[in-house]
């Protein structure tokens, strides 16, 4: 099921093209990574989600349309901005109780759950002020879950927080992709490969690729590969390429002593134990996934 | 949802405005202008007449209002600029609410906060350092009246100031202008010249329509009973022998045409404007 929906979305600035006819869709479930360098429209296309800024085309949540029914449809969105910016002199729970309100959450024990299951409970009298950026950014993801939206938007999350705050966000990620909600992730550094689902590469504001990450890796030849070293004397080279093509392998390659296969991901069990059935013993397997970090400068150059 | 979204940020601001170290400052510094010290120690001798009241009144009308923008003003001003430049504007619009809700939210906060400053101000000095009774109220609500009107024009001016602003320094200072334009530039320039010349008189008006801290208190004066020309002042005069008896309608238009107009605009330029 398709939760947002864009379609055509163009931005300008004075003569600057922001965003170029972009579409793309995130569906319920998934994490989608908006992938892209500095000033390749990430941001603004995040803000025509929201409906904070006026474009051209059609966006629309769960059916509503942002541009005609904005603060609707927000009500289905939570929003984590790249800059964690709160109310610093409110207390947690003040500004806890004021993003509720302004949702239009007005019940303390929601409050009261959220900041708990945040671990901020015991100092919710705390100015928020006196909070590091990891753990503001941690209570601004968990306020978007005051009203329990149907998709989180996250403008660069890893930028501004340690290494620490990154190994958390992403085990947070984890817990709310398990509850079927959508996530779209905006990013010009990748790091966040692990819980990508789909991908939409982004620069100068226009689609240089989308889809799933091993489909748009594909289409630029980038593929899963599988690496075999045979014991000497196991078995003759002929006879293994004569195996891995009966197995859909994309290409195989021979390189000091190993067997380098590029296959889909999904073929790779079946692969191995094809090459056990026919009764070769490799001395060694390596499987290689594919890494969105890797191949980043590929993608973005499309 | 858009009435409680509206309420909740119109009782943040409130607190918030009231928290402002600006307004703390304001507060006592006005507090004491509106007692007038040396007018206790006159008092307390008696030296004043029975109905010293009223003339007290004018001569407070003149030396406080010049300083009631100085207050909602710059306060107006920093308020949403504010926001804009450290991302909250962004994130507080990021939730399900209007832009007009917030703005409302903002503009009600605010004005509840200033308001209760100014009123607090006077109404505290009125009671406790001049013993007024509550049958002298109605006395003392023309003025009241009239700085409360002047009170949220000046803050409509700075939230217009802030819309318009990208940098909180440039609405700061373009607030401050305005400030000093309403009270000296306009007072002891122009108004000065063209009152003396023959047939200028009738610009007086448009002067007077232009300035709304002059106009605030010739309302108020208005307002008094047996008001003498020299609390009228120039303006005051040639204003009521153009008008005649409308002179206090024609003032109170204006005030109300102000807010109106400068509602108008920051509603109509926050809405449709690109904010981010």
């Amino acid at each position: 099921m398709e939760v947002l929906v864009a379609d055509n979305v163009k931005k300008n600035y004075g003569r600057h093209t922001a965003l170029d006819e972009v579409s793309f869709n995130a569906k319920q479930g998934e994490v989608l990574g908006i992938l892209g360098p500095n000033g390749a429209g990430k941001t603004t296309l995040i803000k025509c989600c929201l409906g904070l800024l006026d474009f051209d085309g059609q966006i629309t949540v769960d059916g509503i349309d942002v541009k005609t029914a904005g603060a609707v449809a927000r009500a289905r969105m939570g929003y984590v901005p790249q800059r964690t910016t709160l109310h610093d002199k409110l207390s947690i729970i003040d500004e806890v109780k004021l993003i509720g309100r302004l949702k239009g959450v007005n019940d303390n024990h929601r409050f009261r759950e959220i900041l708990e299951r945040l671990g901020f409970w015991e100092r919710r009298k705390s100015p928020v002020g006196s909070l590091s950026q990891g753990m503001k950014q941690k209570l601004m993801l968990g306020l978007t879950l005051l009203t329990e939206p149907d998709i989180l938007l996250l403008d660069e999350p890893l930028s501004s927080i340690d290494i620490e705050g990154q190994i958390s966000l992403l085990h947070q990620l984890d817990e709310i992709k398990k509850e079927d909600k959508s996530i779209l992730i905006s990013s010009h550094i990748v790091g966040m490969g692990s819980v990508i689902d789909r991908v939409l590469v982004l620069n100068r504001g226009e689609v240089v690729a989308f889809g799933g990450v091993e489909e748009v890796l594909g289409k630029l030849h980038i593929r899963n590969k599988l690496y075999i070293k045979l014991h000497q004397g196991d078995a003759h080279d002929d006879d293994l390429v004569n195996v891995l093509r009966e197995n859909n392998v994309y290409s195989v390659q021979s390189m000091e002593g190993w067997l380098i296969i590029e296959c889909d991901s999904k073929d790779k069990a079946k692969l191995i134990a094809s090459i056990f059935e026919h009764g070769i013993r490799p001395e060694d397997i390596v499987s290689e996934a594919l890494s969105l970090e890797r191949h980043y400068y590929e993608l973005i150059k499309g | 949802m858009g009435y409680s979204a509206a309420w909740a940020l119109t009782v943040h601001n409130f607190l918030e405005g009231l928290r402002a170290r600006w307004v703390i400052v304001y507060t006592v510094v006005f507090f004491m202008l509106a007692i007038n010290v040396p007018m206790l120690v006159l008092i307390s001798a008696r030296y004043l007449p029975p109905d010293y009241l009223e003339a007290y009144l004018a001569g407070l009308m003149a030396l406080s209002f010049p300083f009631l923008p100085l207050l909602s003003l710059p306060l107006g001003a920093t308020s949403i600029v504010d926001e804009k430049e450290n991302g909250l504007l962004e994130y507080t619009l990021s939730q399900p609410i209007s832009r007009l809700s917030y703005l409302i939210g903002k503009l009600a906060g605010l004005f509840l906060s200033t308001t209760l400053v100014v009123l607090g101000g006077y109404l505290i000095a009125a009671f406790l350092s001049y013993g007024a009774k509550i049958g002298q109220m109605t006395t003392i609500l023309p003025m009241l009246g009239a700085a409360t009107l002047l009170n949220t024009i000046m803050l409509l001016l700075g939230l217009l100031l802030s819309i318009v602003s990208d940098r909180k320094i440039t609405a700061m200072m373009m607030g401050i202008f305005l400030w000093f334009l309403f009270t000296v530039l306009s007072d002891i320039g122009s108004l000065s010249i063209l009152v003396s010349i023959a047939g200028a008189a009738p610009i007086v008006l448009v002067i007077a329509a232009l300035n709304p801290v002059e106009a605030a208190r010739l309302l108020g004066v208005y307002g008094i009973k047996n008001v003498g020309f020299t609390e009228l002042g120039s303006i005051g005069l040639i204003l009521r022998q153009l008008v005649g008896e409308g002179a206090p309608i024609f003032i109170l238009s204006v005030q109300l045409i102000w807010v109106g107009v400068l509602l108008l605009l920051c509603i109509n330029l926050f809405v449709r404007s690109e904010i981010f």
